[in-house]
């Protein structure tokens, strides 16, 4: 689940625009070497590990909270 | 009839103009397609449509244009696709604007829909893909989206054509009935709103026609003096530069109230999102198997760390097979009726009485290249593309440039390169034109300059005639398909090593976010898509035979026959070609057929054949076994081979690729670049290879 986008980020709006909004659910389905497909609001986004980086997310109902490069627990 | 490309039609009067918008790869071509009539070709990918097409229509005497706008994901300016978008419709001014979103996905859509909505309500919202919602088992309540939302929606199933004609009447009524709405489409939150009242009143003295005054208020809110479409539109000077001066008020006035720029962008977009969940969840129920178990499994295959590199290996060499296999059967029965063809006219012009000269002309030269260009060179361009297409329709492009991305990145290229490499691999024009899906203008050149590493399918024929006379030997086809794969994989390497050094050197810079969309798989319409890419290519082919084959065969055959100082024209040419072609392992022959196949690639192979017969006896259309031959007697041997199916990878441009260079980037500068990069490097590698072969050789 979303918490936050880095501020300053450049593609915060491109993000927001995709759909990740804060409490929107995401999925991380694929992994590449340095990209990584999410599934967001129904459709499947490739983005880098730099820029999925900058979103910061956790997992819903807990209060864990971990960078989304680092979350395979959905896979 | 339609025109397509940048150029904006004139409309005649009593012409009305239709815009679509909508997400990349919800179909919306397929409706521009299915309403005009136009052949626009929609590949399963995000960002295909890359330039402005627009198509007429005429229905009840009326007579429509309709603009397919480049897919964009809201109409707030970021990038230059939206920019566009967003320009053509202040421009413009279109009576009807037609959303197209996905039955599948509704939501996404919904959200675009919605700040549609708030710039204008000649709107109608056209759902398309019910055929593949209905297989996922979702049905969205059209008439209660059209409670919601205040505009007509039509249901529509573009590919089979279904719902299309009640589209057609809904956006006639649409734009006949003169009433602007006044339905407000998303409702922010109190300071928000606090805000656009006050602008409210500022707002509607500059606001363009056809323009919601509440929309400029809220973009200019958003994004400042930018989210304003132009300048000139806007009133008076005076009133522009109140309402901007307002602007800021409302602005620093936000931010004391603790939202700034960012906060307020994160609120605009979260409320918009929030009322397109709303619309959705009542009337439009997402699925769980949006994200079907067979598409997961499929990624997982065709982008595992190894099996995805297996995968995208595997379907090159099959595809590859299919077409080499195919165009013999072809070349044969093409050969055949070519060559009785020129016995005929032969007979027709000698009983005609036709002097030797102009026989040989029109006969020995201009038609027998042409019919080379079509017996053989075409069959298997004419069936490669078309599976390609195949390919692209069903989904599995993005999926390659998922695998690729890694390798791009290091070499500080943008992802979607592999995109325009694998339409550099169908023709190299089209992947130049291609590289508008890149953003980035630095790394759109990089993605323009390298884009001819890749053979595109002229250089195939080429290619595959090589390859099975020299290397492949007795092993067969799929041998052959199996080296021509190999070729590909060097030419795929040389484009990232050229991107590496551009980057390094003369195109530094940071590398650029970008995001790229996994569209779900879609069964492609086999049949279909197979007869119309396959008469597409072939007549394309064919007009290029005529048009460049025919002069160009009747050019070489005067070279060969006129002669100067001692010698033929042709002669003086690959004579003084010839030190330079030996240095790179091959003849001043072959090199002059390079030089001549400028305007087409697909020539070199049958003026090389030329030139040598013109110096011995004539061939047969289609034999390629006495062709063989007659290149090992002309000191052909593997290496040669080598050499020259190196040289075919990496060696200039076709002359359309080249103005599509200048067209695409401007500059004289980056077209002599693009035509000299390969060049290079086609020589050092040739060079290379020849001095290998010959220190190990003795």
């Amino acid at each position: 689940m979303i918490t936050g986008i880095e501020s300053g980020a450049e593609n915060r709006r491109r993000f927001r625009e995709l759909g990740m909004t804060d409490g929107e659910t995401v999925e991380c389905v694929l992994r590449g070497r340095g990209i990584s497909a999410y599934l967001i609001k129904g459709t499947l986004i490739a983005l880098r590990s730099s820029d999925a980086a900058q979103v910061s997310t956790c997992l819903p109902h807990t209060e864990d909270c971990g960078e989304e490069g680092g979350s395979a627990e959905w896979l | 009839m339609a025109v397509s490309g940048g150029g904006v039609p004139v409309l005649r009067t009593g012409e009305r103009l239709i815009a679509l918008a909508g997400h990349p790869n919800v179909g919306k071509s397929t409706v521009f397609n299915a309403m005009t009539g136009m052949r626009q070709h929609t590949g399963n990918w995000a960002g295909k449509t890359v330039a402005n097409a627009f198509g007429r229509y005429d229905r009840n005497g009326r007579h429509w244009v309709v603009a397919d706008l480049p897919g964009c994901c809201s109409l707030a300016a970021s990038s230059a696709e939206e920019k566009a978008a967003r320009d053509f419709i202040f421009n413009e001014r279109p009576d009807v604007i037609v959303v197209v979103c996905s039955a599948v996905n509704p939501e996404r859509g919904m959200a675009l829909v919605l700040q549609t909505l708030e710039l204008t309500s000649r709107v109608v919202v056209c759902v398309n893909l019910l055929d593949e919602a209905a297989k996922k088992g979702m049905e969205p309540d059209l008439g209660r989206l059209e409670e919601r939302l205040g505009v007509p929606v039509v249901g529509v199933t573009a590919r089979s054509g279904r719902g299309l004609n009640i589209l057609a009447d809904v956006i006639e009524s649409v734009a006949n009935d003169t009433r602007d709405g006044d339905h407000v489409p998303v409702r922010y939150p109190m300071p928000v709103e606090a805000a656009i009242a006050r602008l409210l009143p500022d707002a509607e003295r500059v606001c363009p026609m056809g323009c919601s005054p509440r929309w400029l208020a809220l973009r200019t809110l958003d994004e400042g003096r930018e989210g304003a479409p132009e300048e000139r539109l806007l009133g008076s000077r005076m009133d522009r530069e109140n309402f901007f001066r307002r602007v800021e008020e409302c602005r620093r006035t936000l931010e004391q109230q603790g939202i700034d720029s960012e906060a307020l962008g994160d609120i605009l977009s979260a409320s918009v999102s929030e009322a397109a969940r709303g619309i959705c969840s009542d009337a439009a129920p997402a699925s769980e198997l949006g994200y079907s178990r067979r598409d997961r499994i499929l990624d997982r295959l065709l982008t595992g760390r190894v099996t995805g590199w297996l995968v995208m290996l595997m379907m090159l060499a099959v595809v590859l097979w299919i077409t080499l296999e195919g165009a013999n059967y072809l070349s044969a029965g093409l050969s055949v009726g070519f060559n009785k063809l020129e016995h005929w006219l032969q007979d027709a012009a000698l009983s005609v009485g036709m002097p030797a000269f102009l026989r040989g002309l029109l006969l020995s030269g201009a038609f027998r290249v042409m019919g080379w260009v079509v017996a053989v060179m075409l069959p298997p361009m004419a069936i490669f593309f078309p599976l390609f297409t195949l390919l692209e329709d069903a989904g599995y492009l993005p999926r390659v440039a998922f695998n690729l991305d890694g390798g791009f990145r290091r070499c500080g290229a943008c992802g979607k390169q592999a995109l325009t490499m694998c339409m550099g691999l169908g023709c190299n024009a089209a992947g130049v034109t291609g590289c508008r899906i890149i953003s980035s203008p630095r790394e759109r050149l990089v993605a323009v300059l390298t884009n001819s590493f890749v053979p595109c399918n002229g250089r195939f024929p080429t290619m595959l005639a090589i390859i099975s006379l020299f290397l492949a030997g007795s092993f067969g086809t799929l041998c052959s398909a199996v080296l021509l794969a190999g070729f590909i994989a060097v030419g795929i390497v040389m484009t990232l090593l050229v991107s590496r050094l551009l980057t390094a050197t003369i195109l530094r810079g940071q590398s650029s976010s970008f995001t790229l969309e996994l569209p779900s798989y879609r069964r492609p319409q086999v049949c279909r898509t197979l007869a119309r890419s396959l008469a597409d290519r072939t007549f394309r082919v064919l007009g290029r035979a005529v048009m460049v084959a025919l002069p160009a065969g009747a050019v070489i055959w005067l070279l060969a026959n006129v002669n100067a100082c001692g010698g033929t024209l042709l002669d003086h040419v690959t004579g003084f070609l010839d030190p330079l072609g030996r240095i790179m392992g091959m003849d001043g022959v072959t090199l002059t057929a390079f030089v001549l196949g400028f305007p087409a690639n697909e020539l070199v192979l049958p003026v090389a054949m030329m030139t040598y017969s013109a110096q011995g006896e004539l061939m047969e259309i289609g034999s390629m076994q006495s062709f063989g031959a007659m290149l090992t007697a002309n000191g052909w041997d593997w290496a040669t081979a080598v050499s020259v199916l190196l040289f075919t990878l990496m060696h200039w441009p076709c002359s359309t690729t080249c103005i599509t260079i200048y067209k695409e980037t401007g500059s004289i500068k980056w077209t002599l670049l693009g035509f000299l990069l390969p060049t290079l490097c086609g020589f050092v590698c040739c060079s290379g290879f020849t001095l290998l072969v010959s220190l190990i050789g003795g």
